[in-house]
């Protein structure tokens, strides 16, 4: 009987290089960018959700901002501080 | 940014930080800036967990709104810092609001901050930079170390960013990009920024870099673009050190820009390249001398929190300002 094509008919190594090929890795240093794999190629580049789960916090961006609204909320201020913005480039 | 992940992403960090308000802000200016924010920002910090050591001030701080420390450390570590502020909380309680709230008189506004300089009918970048994997494993759908930064234009260099009659441009035109936008891009932002800060390159080590626009469609003054092209950045140094590095890419993307109204309405550009040798800071010094890194550069999402671009400083442009 023939059946159609799927990927349960596809062995876990072809499966591998289908997924490396549609996303151009087909060596390390052979990246292809193409328009057909450029949505590919975004999704993967860009953060996952858990990427951003600490954004889940409600953080204010600015030392002053934070200042202003703890003291109106009469809370203390939980201060994170890098070299380059955290929402930034740090 | 490893504190992304390790402190901030903890479910009962999180949970507890709702008892605070909590801020995040750029250290290197607060630590050495002389207007009031600095200024107030020192006067907790100077007694924290470095305390006149080192160059840096990075870390969490927990502090009264009228600036009395309760806690402060620089740990990856979720549960310390979950005990810290544990115990910060309770010292706040113990406070009376005379000494825990800001004096009347209490100045700690800014008298300049880079996000002043943001331009708002101007074009607003998001780069988003992660590592490739040398060999493909689907098990790793990607590398966990990725940063982000942002590339600004004013309206006026926006509407300059495609070279040519742009009201008479027809579909399959071929246009460069103006090379304020290759510059900024080479220079300042599809750099190693991966696992940390890193030198920016100067106007004369960018050469090579090139990106041009082919009109796919126009649909009344909307014109879509395909974008392509190439950036090359190598420097002998950084920050006066003899470090070689450099970034090679290949670009692709897509646009539209809006004749009308004069603004990129869409705007996303992907970059694959080699990433060579290190720089002073930016987290390379255990890792190979070459590898592969990939780069998306789209539009600043309209909710996203104002941040501006990290090498903002050293854009030749008037409309940044600058403190005094």
């Amino acid at each position: 009987m023939n059946r159609p094509p799927s990927i349960t008919w596809i062995s876990f190594p072809t499966a591998v290089l289908t997924v490396c090929l549609t996303l151009g890795w087909a060596t390390a240093q052979e990246e292809v960018l193409t328009s057909e794999n450029l949505t590919a190629w975004r999704e993967h580049l860009l953060p996952a959700e858990s990427d951003l789960v600490w954004q889940k916090i409600p953080w204010l961006t600015t030392l002053a901002d934070g200042v202003v609204a703890a003291n109106a909320a009469d809370r203390p201020l939980l201060l994170w501080v890098m070299n380059g913005h955290p929402f930034g480039c740090t | 940014m490893v504190g992304r992940r390790t402190i901030w992403a903890n479910d009962d960090v999180i949970e507890l930080s709702k008892q605070f308000v909590a801020a995040t802000d750029e250290v290197w200016r607060l630590q050495n800036g002389d207007d009031p924010e600095c200024k107030y920002f020192r006067e907790f910090a100077e007694q924290g967990h470095y305390r006149g050591e080192g160059s840096t001030r990075q870390g969490t701080y927990i502090c009264t709104p009228s600036g009395i420390l309760l806690g402060s450390m620089n740990s990856h570590n979720a549960d310390s810092v979950l005990k810290m502020m544990q115990v910060a909380l309770k010292k706040y309680e113990l406070l009376e609001p005379k000494q825990r709230l800001l004096a009347a008189d209490a100045k700690i506004l800014p008298d300049h901050r880079w996000e002043s300089s943001y331009q708002p009918d101007g074009l607003d970048l998001t780069m988003i930079a992660r590592d490739i994997p040398e060999s493909c494993n689907p098990k790793d759908s990607a590398e966990v170390a990725w940063n982000q930064d942002r590339i600004w234009f004013s309206k006026d260099e926006t509407q300059k960013i495609l070279r040519g009659d742009i009201e008479n441009i027809q579909r399959g035109d071929k246009l460069e990009l103006a090379p304020v936008f290759v510059a900024r891009l080479a220079r300042f932002s599809v750099i190693d920024t991966v696992r940390g800060q890193t030198s920016y390159f100067g106007e004369d080590e960018v050469a090579g870099s090139t990106v041009h626009a082919t009109v796919t469609a126009i649909r009344d003054n909307r014109v879509h673009l395909r974008l392509q092209g190439q950036t090359v950045a190598e420097s002998p140094t950084s920050r006066g050190r003899a470090l070689p590095h450099g970034m090679h890419t290949k670009l692709l993307g897509t646009a539209i820009y809006d004749r009308g109204r004069g603004q990129f309405s869409s705007f996303e550009l992907v970059a694959i390249g080699e990433r060579q040798g290190r720089t002073v800071l930016n987290g390379r010094h255990r890792q190979s001398d070459k590898s592969d890194v990939g780069f998306v550069v789209r539009l600043t999402p309209r909710d996203a929190p104002l941040i501006a671009p990290t090498f903002l400083f050293a854009y030749d442009a008037d409309w940044v300002q600058h403190p005094e």
